[in-house]
């Protein structure tokens, strides 16, 4: 398969993606930027890499969206094309409109930087769909992760299973005091009406190798490329 | 005629096959006083349409759209029909005439910046001036539609002022009328000639000679040959390159309420310090100053749809578009 790893002017996670799909997969990274996006039309699988796109000028996500490339996958994501976006990328396609709400600052106004616990609230084929693991440990560094939408916007998410992740104790319980940055419901990711776009904060290429003091993020990342299997 | 569509104070509307042109015919007659005053003075027709052509025409080059399509000579422009706007547009450099009456000072003192005033056009009701909030409430127009009419006027001036000043002329205040042509374009009309602006000749030794209908309203001598002096100066003038300001639209993009605003709430903390207590709520914003050369019909919608798609997120933020 080939992977579209999305670069834009302040982008600065694409390295860690490229290196996770040549050690853990036999499939091909291909770095996408506003010179070849055209190529876009020919991938298997999207990912929005993480960073300060354009400077996160005006607000994170929002000139990226505005771009020849957020308006090409935008068109794509009706496609039914497999789309990751993390950290950056959740904020970009959030703007895009791809994803509904929004993410602001952090309730603490702190950059935030630390290792946190996942509730994998509902499951995708093309995200996370192993039963075994109802609680995940990532890493997040954003200062802007403060999920929000409207109160509608959030029962017709809740009704339709599109909360992906929510921020918990290690065991899965959530509560204000596992909520990091004030997002609202404690919503770490949100996957499209159709389940086959994922946007979320933590970043799960960060979390590949125990070494790194995390490997959940292998579950995600090996099922979006179809790679992951229980053992 | 039977082609006449309306007959003004001092000049004639005529119908052409075009229903969105008509001729517009400058007449003799002068009036003052609402009507109150009124004389035949054979020429001046001819001598307000010249400077009216010479004025639309060093106005069009600084982008500002006029009601002018083509000069047919004589008396008579071609121009678009427009539905005028019952709003006066006076811009005074120079205190004179009504303001002086109204506020009882005297004429002649010259204002740090130019004003800008409305009024209603409407004579039985002697063009009463209006407040922005009367207009508002009336639905005459918006807020930003006023700021756009009197950000044109203000172009208007830098250029007559010029202008002028290169004739040895002191602006001292004018009327602009605006209407919509068919097209919905915002298109300024009527007429710019001495019935419509006071012009001054300040002489080194304090003497003022007045070059406009303040002569016949005051009866100090022959109009015409006040308002010919104007045209043959206008004739002889050598046009200077004049600065205009650009157009400078403001955006204001705030959190809306009951969305947390967390830097604003570590500001109001930072203010607490400094010992002010009663400050209920501090929001933070952003703005944006948008410049540009011409206002033109859709300038409005642009800028909405910018503020709606692109500089604010509706979802969390409102805005407002205002012009500075």
């Amino acid at each position: 398969m080939k992977i579209a790893i999305i670069r834009f002017p302040g982008t600065n996670n694409e390295h860690e993606l490229i290196r996770y799909v040549n050690t853990y997969s036999k499939h091909e990274p291909i770095l996408i930027t506003n010179n070849n996006y055209h190529q876009l039309d020919n991938m298997d699988r999207i990912i929005i890499a993480g960073g300060f796109s354009y400077g996160d000028y005006l607000r994170p996500g929002i000139i990226a969206a505005k771009s020849p490339i957020g308006k090409k996958i935008k068109e794509l994501s009706l496609s039914s094309i497999p789309i990751l976006g993390i950290c950056n990328g959740f904020q970009i396609l959030c703007e895009t409109g791809i994803l509904p709400g929004v993410l602001t600052k952090n309730l603490s106004t702190r950059f935030i930087s630390k290792m946190i616990n996942l509730k994998v609230q509902s499951k995708s084929p093309y995200f996370i769909n192993s039963d075994q693991n109802n609680t995940l440990q990532l890493p997040i560094a954003h200062y802007e992760g403060n999920y929000y939408c409207s109160h509608e916007t959030l029962l017709e998410l809740k009704k339709k299973g599109q909360i992906a992740f929510q921020y918990s104790s290690p065991t899965g319980q959530i509560s204000d005091e596992y909520n990091p940055n004030g997002s609202i419901n404690s919503i770490a990711g949100i996957y499209n009406a159709d389940k086959t776009v994922l946007g979320l904060m933590p970043h799960p290429e960060r979390a590949s190798d125990p070494l790194l003091g995390s490997s959940d993020g292998r579950i995600i990342i090996d099922t979006f490329l179809g790679d992951f299997h229980v053992n | 005629m039977n082609n006449q569509l309306y007959v003004g104070k001092a000049k004639t509307i005529l119908a052409t096959e075009d229903q969105n042109q008509v001729i517009v015919k400058f007449d003799d007659r002068i009036t003052a006083g609402d009507g109150a005053k009124k004389a035949d003075i054979g020429g001046k027709g001819f001598t307000n349409c010249r400077i009216s052509v010479i004025l639309f025409k060093i106005l069009e080059k600084y982008q500002i759209n006029t009601h002018l399509i083509e000069d047919i000579g004589d008396i008579m422009l071609k121009c678009h029909k427009l539905e005028i706007l019952p709003i006066e547009v006076i811009c005074r450099n120079i205190s004179a005439g009504s303001f002086c009456r109204r506020y009882g000072v005297e004429e002649g003192r010259l204002f740090d910046e130019p004003l800008i005033e409305f009024f209603l056009k409407n004579d039985e009701l002697h063009d009463p001036l209006l407040s922005e909030g009367s207009i508002i409430s009336l639905k005459m127009a918006t807020k930003i539609q006023l700021e756009i009419l009197a950000a044109i006027a203000l172009r208007v001036n830098t250029v007559l002022q010029n202008i002028f000043r290169q004739l040895n002329l002191e602006l001292v205040d004018f009327k602009l009328e605006f209407g919509y042509n068919q097209n919905g374009s915002l298109l300024l009309g009527d007429e710019i000639s001495p019935d419509s602006m006071r012009l001054w000749q300040l002489n080194q030794d304090g003497e003022k000679i007045i070059f406009d209908k303040d002569i016949f309203r005051k009866d100090l001598g022959d109009v015409l040959s006040g308002y010919n002096e104007v045209l043959q100066r206008l004739n002889n003038l050598e046009q200077p390159i004049i600065e205009v300001k650009p157009y400078s639209f403001k955006i204001d993009v705030f959190l809306k309420d009951g969305v947390i605003d967390a830097q604003g709430e570590v500001i109001k903390r930072a203010i607490q310090r400094l010992g002010f207590n009663n400050f209920e709520e501090i929001k933070t914003g952003k703005s944006f100053k948008i410049n540009i050369d011409t206002i033109n019909s859709e300038i409005l919608m642009t800028l909405e749809k910018l503020a709606e798609e692109l500089l604010a997120n509706p979802l969390i933020e409102t805005w407002n578009i205002s012009l500075v």
